[in-house]
């Protein structure tokens, strides 16, 4: 498949009175082309910044990248001058906000909101945005569309609003569509309108997709791919089946266990104890050791490189090193493992492999 | 807004009414008459005068009286000023107190938006700094030192403007509307630097700039107006501050504008100029706080009036 966007070795830093905060240590993934791949991880692991970064929205008085490329077409991200960016943003990568009650201008009708990047990306007149925006009001399943043009935001519900930010963002038919907890915000029957929403899209306009979350059922829901990242840090990236059948990580381990689910009978739903680690003093080593039962002492000492699970799959941590020791992984992980054909517990009869 | 307009002006008839009606029982609760200083007047005498302005009467009935007229739009004649009416006394001195509070809240205001707008854009840097510093010099100093200073460098040592003289035309408007613009121009820009720096923080910003809008599409396509609206709110008064400010503009200034009339009215208890003034003074307040309410509309489409419902 053809990659449209390679992020390598990405490193940034904010720079605040505490100090030096090291919001991304070190981030490697592919996008493919027409793919959705979710980022998941809990709240200060990075993955707004990591999106952030590749659209480059991040105040650049006080956020530094230190190491590392994004490469959208060839191009490195991090090198483009401002007027650079702002050709790309809403061109060919554009947005989606987590809270669509704030992220639409209150003083604006949402047709010129919307009109706005067709306007500057697109050579059309007026005349044409204005059907071109209709089009895309209809395509987001908003009733009434040439009506609603001349309304302001605070005419439209929530989940209406979720659609038009994400008529903005498909605007120009961008190569990339960046989703930042795009669902977040909304209760629950809207949530799944908006999801249904989203993967109908996918469908209809050939766009890759990033997908940030904290909801792995979302992610069942959408993603082709997951990439799982902790304290700045991708800890497991792979298909959607491997993360959720046959996680290696401790912390995917904890982040699917924490997962209410209807077939498991125990009454208290597990929390990962402790918490994310102070990345303003990142640890030395693997930064979930210090919550992790299966800690080993290499864990404190060294960060854990990338071991290959599969070509699809890989993992950062120590336990997948030749040399560790065979741990259990928790209950109701091995119960999903013994349904993934390759996992050491399968169940079927094709047999695993370990 | 048809609905919303009518209603506002009914509210506004009200206001004046009762506006009216306080200041005058206020003023006859007042101690003396205009008449009472003229000692040289015999009691017959005296009689006779207070009987040609009404000032026999009842209260009550002068009250009546009073109303009557004003509904007819006449404010009475002057007492001080040789029984001139007060609709002409108060048209006369108009011209100068309109040309200093407009220049002076025009140019205030302006100013303050552009200060602030470069504070909230060049955040935390000398140019912040310094919109700081002119602002706090301007909210902490009083117009009329400020007018003293202005005096002494700008006309005295510097000779560019006249010292206290209504007679050079604009010129002589120079100096005291950049007195009175000072107030203005600090709580403008300080308002806006601070709504700036939020509204430029707000998620709609972020989106706009992920849309690829440009530092100045940003600036003043999406923040600008949004950030206009707290200001707008105390337009109204400062309005009515600048009002109440050129009282002693005017007489550093040695301006003829109508504040100046009002205080030599006082104190020679000139019933119906203090009235006529007062009356003036209110009229005007309402209709630049309904004009404020109307821009508001205009600029926040959420605050779109209607007459309750739409």
């Amino acid at each position: 498949m053809e990659k449209i966007l390679e992020v390598n070795d990405l490193e940034l830093s904010f720079h605040t009175f505490a100090g030096e905060v090291k919001a991304i240590r070190g981030v490697n993934f592919d996008l493919h082309k027409g793919e959705t791949l979710a980022i998941v991880g809990e709240s200060g692991s990075g993955k707004s910044v990591t999106t952030k970064a590749i659209m480059r929205l991040l105040p650049e008085s006080s956020s530094e990248f230190k190491n590392g490329q994004i490469l959208f077409n060839g191009k490195d991200l991090t090198k483009l001058t401002d007027k650079e960016m702002q050709k790309i943003r809403g061109k060919d990568i554009s947005m989606i906000f987590q809270d669509p009650m704030t992220s639409l201008n209150p003083t604006m009708t949402i047709g010129n909101q919307i009109m706005e990047p067709i306007l500057k990306h697109r050579k059309v007149s007026k005349a044409e945005a204005r059907k071109v925006v209709i089009d895309l009001l209809r395509l987001v399943g908003m009733p009434k569309p040439e009506a609603r043009i001349k309304q302001y935001p605070h005419q439209f519900s929530g989940g209406q609003r979720q659609r038009i930010v994400i008529a903005i963002a498909l605007a120009c038919n961008p190569q990339i569509l960046i989703a930042d907890e795009p669902t977040t915000a909304l209760d629950v029957t809207i949530q799944a309108q908006i999801l249904e929403l989203m993967k109908d899209l996918q469908k209809k306009i050939d766009t890759s997709i990033i997908f940030i979350t904290h909801d792995l059922g979302v992610v069942a829901n959408v993603a082709d791919r997951v990439a799982v990242m902790y304290g700045g840090k991708i800890v497991e990236i792979g298909t959607v089946d491997e993360i959720f059948y046959n996680p290696q990580h401790p912390y995917t381990w904890g982040l699917l266990s924490s997962m209410p689910s209807l077939d498991t009978e125990v009454e208290k739903l597990y929390a990962i104890p402790g918490t994310p680690p102070d990345l303003l003093y990142p640890p030395k080593g693997d930064a979930f050791a210090l919550r992790s039962d299966y800690a080993m002492k290499i864990d404190l000492e060294e960060a854990p490189p990338f071991f290959k699970v599969s070509d699809t799959h890989s993992a950062a941590t120590w336990l997948l090193h030749p040399d560790a020791p065979k741990v259990e992984p928790p209950l109701a992980i091995v119960e999903r493992m013994k349904k993934f054909p390759g996992s050491r517990y399968y169940e079927g009869t094709e047999g695993g492999t370990y | 807004m048809a609905k919303f307009i009518t209603r506002r002006v009914i509210y506004m008839f009200i206001t004046f009414f009762l506006i009216a009606t306080a200041t005058f029982f206020l003023m006859k609760a007042l101690p003396g008459s205009p008449i009472s200083s003229a000692s040289k007047l015999s009691p017959t005498q005296l009689a006779i005068v207070e009987a040609k302005y009404g000032l026999d009467q009842p209260i009550p009935v002068q009250y009546a009286k009073y109303m009557l007229n004003l509904a007819q739009g006449d404010l009475g004649n002057s007492f001080q000023f040789k029984n001139a009416s007060v609709t002409d006394l108060i048209i006369d001195r108009l011209g100068p107190s309109m040309i200093l509070g407009t220049q002076g809240l025009v140019l205030g205001v302006t100013l303050g938006i552009l200060l602030g707008m470069i504070a909230a854009l060049r955040q935390n840097t000398i140019w912040d700094y310094g919109s700081t510093f002119v602002a706090i010099i301007g909210i902490s100093i009083p117009s009329f030192v400020f007018a003293t200073f202005l005096q002494y460098w700008f006309a005295v040592k510097l000779e560019l403007f006249p010292v206290a003289l209504w007679k050079d035309g604009w010129m002589s408007s120079v100096l005291p509307s950049i007195a009175l613009a000072m107030g203005p121009l600090a709580t403008a820009s300080r308002f806006i630097r601070t709504e700036m720096v939020e509204v430029l923080n707000s998620d709609y910003i972020t989106l706009a700039k992920s849309k690829g809008a440009n530092g100045f599409e940003v600036a003043f396509k999406h923040a600008f107006r949004n950030a206009l609206i707290p200001l707008v709110t105390v337009l109204g008064p400062l309005a009515a501050g600048l009002l109440t400010g050129s009282l002693v503009i005017e007489q550093i200034f040695a301006i003829p504008g109508i504040g100046e009339q009002f205080v030599k009215s006082i104190m020679a208890n000139d019933f119906s100029i203090i009235m006529g003034t007062t009356l003036f003074f209110s009229a005007f307040l309402i209709v630049v706080i309904f004009l404020v309410d109307v821009l508001y509309g205009i600029i926040d489409p959420r605050i779109r009036l209607s007459g309750g419902k739409d």
